[in-house]
């Protein structure tokens, strides 16, 4: 073998090692982040029963919107003292508690008689003052539908329903029509007070996510967005990283035996 | 082809349509039941007693402390709803002298089985009355059922036996010897 030739062997040797040098270091650095991710969270599960905590459920609302919960919008009623409230599903809660299904989305609440009366959308609920339902009214027993308003015409009962205006016979369940002139309060949407708010939230939000669920999404890469695809090239990076981690190591120390 | 891919999709989507709507207003079912004027509506009261009962029946809570109803002599008339499938249905139930006189489809919400709402099904609940065996309350005959519309029949069972359950507890219940055995 001719000096030219081995001297360009030499120098094609150590282009490669040089490029190899490179990658191993962008490789290494890119992976670095995803290792740290993935040891922390890997310790922290290994030693979920005895880190306090990690079976609580998750109260974050950014965190369960990332796990398309939502944090609903109350829609609140006050009658005395007391608050009729929808989340936006097909029940009411009176206070916090969950009280009544109701069909249709919430349109109004009273005070009548020694009753709640609650207007849906194709419904009234009647409710004892205790919160017990005394009764449902739809279209079954002629209820105009679809209620857009509930209120009070004086004394009398009143619903407003596709621009027209009853007077409620709750008795004799007759329904009157009314001029446009009468004068009908509507029951007005209130803000719900804070703490009740608050707890109506966290219960509709449910305790479905735990911070052990967190943890494991994160530990998989399920949270970021890209399912198992980001710790599926973070292990091919590490395989890399080790495929030329030895081979430099092994170049190296046949240079050396030279 | 084509063209006749677009008329079987037409008809079969006419088809679905046909099985539900609103049959009958309650105004009108009422009047059928009590043609005078001077028809009033009743309000029964429901105790616990009584709502364990009719939850047994529907095998579901019953929510509600009272339930209207149309009465006048030995007659009563009911409307109730009761969930089919997915949607409710609404069914009204005529009952004199403590027997089932006439049942009638009001407005049924589902895409399949609005069948129940045809006389073939709903005049086999005529002469029906009320008997208890030692564990549920039940019709005292039996009610074919109609394929594909499973649910609705067991739902419109539920309310036929509910309905004559309600009426043994009102002031126009016939207390009669003839009549089904019963214990209120």
């Amino acid at each position: 073998m001719s000096d030219k030739q081995s001297s360009t062997r030499k120098l094609k040797r150590s282009r490669l090692r040089l490029v190899l040098w490179r990658w191993h270091r962008r490789i290494g650095l890119v992976t670095a982040l995803v290792v740290i991710l993935l040891s922390v969270t890997g310790i922290m599960l290994n030693h979920v029963t005895s880190i306090g905590g990690l079976h609580e459920p998750v109260r974050s609302l950014w965190l369960l919107k990332a796990y398309g919960i939502d944090a609903p919008t109350p829609k609140s009623y006050a009658v005395g003292n007391r608050y009729i409230t929808s989340l936006g599903r097909d029940y009411f809660y009176l206070d916090t508690e969950e009280s009544a299904y109701c069909r249709g989305a919430l349109k109004g609440a009273v005070a009548y008689s020694d009753m709640i009366v609650v207007a849906c959308g194709d419904e009234l609920v009647l409710l004892s003052e205790r919160g017990e339902v005394v009764e449902r009214i739809g279209s079954a027993y002629g209820l105009p539908a679809p209620v857009d308003s509930l209120g009070l015409c004086g004394e009398a009962l009143c619903l407003s329903s596709q621009a027209q205006r009853y007077q409620i016979n709750i008795d004799q369940l007759s329904w009157l029509p009314l001029a446009a002139e009468v004068y009908m309060a509507f029951a007005e949407p209130v803000a719900l007070p804070q703490e009740y708010r608050r707890t109506l939230v966290q219960n509709y939000m449910g305790d479905s996510i735990s911070w052990e669920r967190v943890l494991l999404d994160l530990h998989s890469g399920r949270l970021l967005g890209l399912g198992p695809w980001l710790m599926d090239i973070a292990a091919v990076f590490l395989i890399m990283l080790a495929i030329s981690g030895v081979s430099m190591w092994y170049s190296g120390r046949r240079r050396k035996q030279r | 082809m084509k063209s006749f891919v677009i008329l079987a999709v037409l008809l079969f989507s006419v088809s679905l349509q046909a099985q539900k709507g609103v049959f009958l207003a309650p105004s009108a079912f009422s009047a059928q039941a009590f043609p005078k004027p001077s028809k009033v509506l009743q309000t029964l009261w429901l105790n616990r007693a009584m709502r364990d009962r009719a939850e047994k029946i529907l095998g579901h809570s019953y929510a509600g402390l009272r339930q209207r109803y149309w009465g006048q002599g030995t007659k009563t008339a009911w409307v109730f709803e009761e969930i089919g499938k997915e949607l409710p249905i609404t069914v009204g139930v005529i009952i004199e002298n403590n027997r089932i006189a006439k049942i009638s489809i009001l407005e049924y919400r589902e895409s399949r089985g609005g069948e129940v709402r045809y006389p073939f099904f709903t005049d086999q609940f005529k002469r029906l009355g009320l008997i208890k065996t030692p564990k549920k309350y039940a019709l005292s005959g039996h009610i074919d059922g109609v394929t594909g519309a499973t649910l609705s029949v067991r739902a419109i069972k539920k309310v036929a036996t509910l309905a004559l359950l309600f009426h043994h507890n009102t002031p126009f219940t016939q207390v009669a010897s003839s009549g089904p055995r019963f214990e209120r």
